[in-house]
């Protein structure tokens, strides 16, 4: 019979909890751990005769529109509240595309801490003069959804849309 | 508008960072994006729980971009070439080579057309060594090439060719761009002389000599006067053209009338018989005219050469040199004779300055007329024509109507049978203009 002393079982805690950081699957271990599970699933937007369509894809041209999906889901017994869904615009010539957010009352942030709700706008000063302006959607970096309670057994899917920059020089 | 607090945080935090994003190139191919969701809720014991996804990523596709800098407009000569530079940029993502090509259209296709390298942008190749593709640009670098294009033999001149120049992705051969370079065959040399300036609308321009002087020179006997000559060559290449003068339009000979000098130089006044033009370009040559020293005022039609002994390529033009009498010596005095057999005041022959050698017997009258011309370019004043009755002579009048008379101011005589002064006050003589006093005498008994 193997025992184990309270220091070893923290080095194995430990080693798991590093294997969990560096494996993508450790969302699903917490996920399943903790009740609620986020499943992201990335499509790309294809205009047709019939209109739009979605394709998922793992590949995308510049100009490209990608959709991205979220589905939580509460395994657990007992409801999540004040679920907070947050979605990154990722780094690498993606922009969020205006008005796509489903649901559509989205927060949005430039710096994943402060969150406004969209359209985000600022004070710039122009000219002498104190003036707010719109911040371009393309510099929004994350979006969040106030989600509230996710009753046990239920999901919610949220998406938004985002394009890869297409700007070529001419 | 009213902002919550967590606006106003925002705009804070905002205000304080000036970066911008630049909206740059398409985003490299290869480049992984990744994505990743999250949430954070609060469970039924009231702990804060978070859940994050599975990562997305999504690998940018490479795009095939290209462009050619645009064509432009030249002119050729038959067996000649012409030589288009272009820039051709990779606009795509990623990393790709282009094929040149070239296609024709229009009255004449191009002998031949080849690519070279052209890494300074000059416009002429680097080297020898034709191309067939740029070789690898990465994203939004560009290239210079030359296309040097051979004008057939038989192209005539006027007709125009296009030449299409393509660069076609290698990557993605549905991708490519072109310019189209348009070329006018004309001869490899064209002559006009024009004078004082050069171009279309110059004095002289047109081909040939013209039927009147396009300008006319004023000088004085034994003075050079000046001509600018432009020589202006309409045509591709460079030639050489020999410089003549002549009075004959035609050019039948070259050697000018006795005592007349031309001579041609150069913008350095260094003396030349011949200039080289480049094609599309013109050279100005003066020709320094001097009438000779004893020349009476009058003037003289005079036509300038240029002619290429290798191309036989020729104009003239047409010009004249107005001799003046220089300051000093305006006035011209000739005074002629007739004999007035019968002293009726009317001469019985016509003026001349002849000897009068039958007739001039003691008891006839002869008649005088003394005209002043003004030669010179400007009016003389005070002019007065004196003139004696000649020895053996008196001064007759047979009328008033036909004693001393002037065409222009005042006259006073000897009375008659005496001797003495004829003057005529006429005053002043303007360029060209002339007068002339008359009187007659009586052959001593």
């Amino acid at each position: 019979m193997i025992t184990s002393t309270p220091v070893q079982t923290f080095k194995r805690i430990l080693v798991i909890l590093t294997a969990c950081v560096l494996q993508l699957t450790c969302a699903f271990v917490f996920a399943a751990d903790n009740g609620v599970s986020a499943e992201l699933h990335a499509f790309k937007v294809v205009s047709g005769a019939n209109g739009q369509k979605l394709v998922a894809t793992a590949d995308a041209l510049p100009g490209d529109t990608i959709e991205y999906q979220v589905t939580y889901r509460n395994a657990g017994a007992a409801p999540a509240r004040d679920v907070l869904a947050t979605l990154p615009v990722p780094t690498g010539g993606m922009a969020y595309v205006a008005d796509s957010a489903t649901p559509a009352k989205v927060q949005a942030s430039l710096d994943g801490k402060q969150y406004a709700p969209v359209p985000l706008t600022r004070n710039v000063v122009r000219d002498g003069k104190q003036v707010t302006e719109t911040v371009p959607v393309a510099e929004y970096r994350f979006l969040r959804w106030q989600l509230g309670e996710l009753a046990p057994g239920r999901s919610i899917t949220v998406s938004s849309r985002m394009r890869l920059d297409g700007a070529s020089k001419q | 508008m009213k902002m919550t607090p967590v606006q106003s945080a925002l705009a804070l935090a905002i205000g304080l960072s000036t970066v911008a994003l630049q909206a740059g190139a398409a985003t490299p191919a290869g480049t992984s994006i990744i994505n990743q969701a999250t949430a954070t809720y609060i469970d039924s014991t009231l702990a804060a729980r978070s859940a994050t996804s599975n990562t997305v990523t999504t690998i940018v596709q490479q795009v095939a971009s290209v462009s050619v800098s645009a064509g432009t407009s030249k002119n050729g000569s038959i067996n000649g070439q012409v030589t288009y530079a272009h820039t051709i940029t990779n606009n795509g993502n990623g990393a790709d080579t282009f094929s040149l090509g070239a296609t024709n259209t229009g009255a004449f296709t191009m002998a031949g057309v080849v690519f070279y390298a052209d890494a300074n942008g000059d416009g002429i190749a680097d080297n020898a060594t034709a191309i067939t593709t740029t070789g690898p640009l990465q994203p939004g670098q560009s290239v210079h090439v030359v296309a040097v294009a051979t004008l057939p033999a038989s192209a005539a001149n006027g007709a125009t060719n296009n030449l299409v120049v393509s660069a076609t992705s290698v990557f993605n051969a549905a991708t490519t761009a072109n310019a189209t370079d348009v070329t006018t065959a004309a001869p490899a040399s064209v002559m006009d002389i024009t004078v004082n300036s050069a171009g279309s609308g110059a004095p002289g321009a047109g081909a040939g000599a013209e039927a009147n002087a396009v300008q006319t020179k004023t000088t004085t006997p034994g003075t050079a006067t000046r001509f600018a000559l432009y020589l202006n060559n309409a045509g591709t290449g460079t030639d050489t053209f020999n410089l003549s003068a002549s009075n004959d339009p035609n050019f039948g000979t070259t050697t000018l009338p006795e005592g007349w000098t031309v001579t041609f130089k150069d913008a350095s006044g260094a003396t030349i018989t011949s200039a080289s033009v480049a094609g599309g370009a013109n050279t100005v040559v003066y020709a320094d005219v001097t009438p000779p020293a004893g020349a009476t005022p009058s003037t003289m039609d005079l036509y300038f050469r240029a002619q290429s002994p290798t191309t036989n390529v020729v104009d003239r033009v047409h010009t004249a040199v107005t001799i003046t009498a220089p300051v000093g010596a305006e006035l011209k005095v000739v005074k002629t004779q007739a004999l007035d057999a019968n002293c009726d005041g009317v001469a019985d022959t016509a003026f001349s300055a002849d000897n009068i050698t039958t007739g001039a017997v003691p008891g006839a009258c002869i008649r005088y007329e003394i005209t002043a011309i003004n030669q010179g370019s400007n009016a003389v004043g005070a002019v007065i024509i004196n003139d004696l009755t000649p020895a053996n002579t008196t001064y007759h009048l047979y009328s008033l109507s036909t004693g001393a008379q002037t065409t222009q101011g005042l006259v006073i005589a000897p009375l008659p049978g005496l001797n003495g002064l004829v003057q005529a006050t006429v005053g002043t003589l303007l360029p060209n203009g002339s007068a002339k006093m008359s009187f007659g005498v009586r052959i001593n008994p």
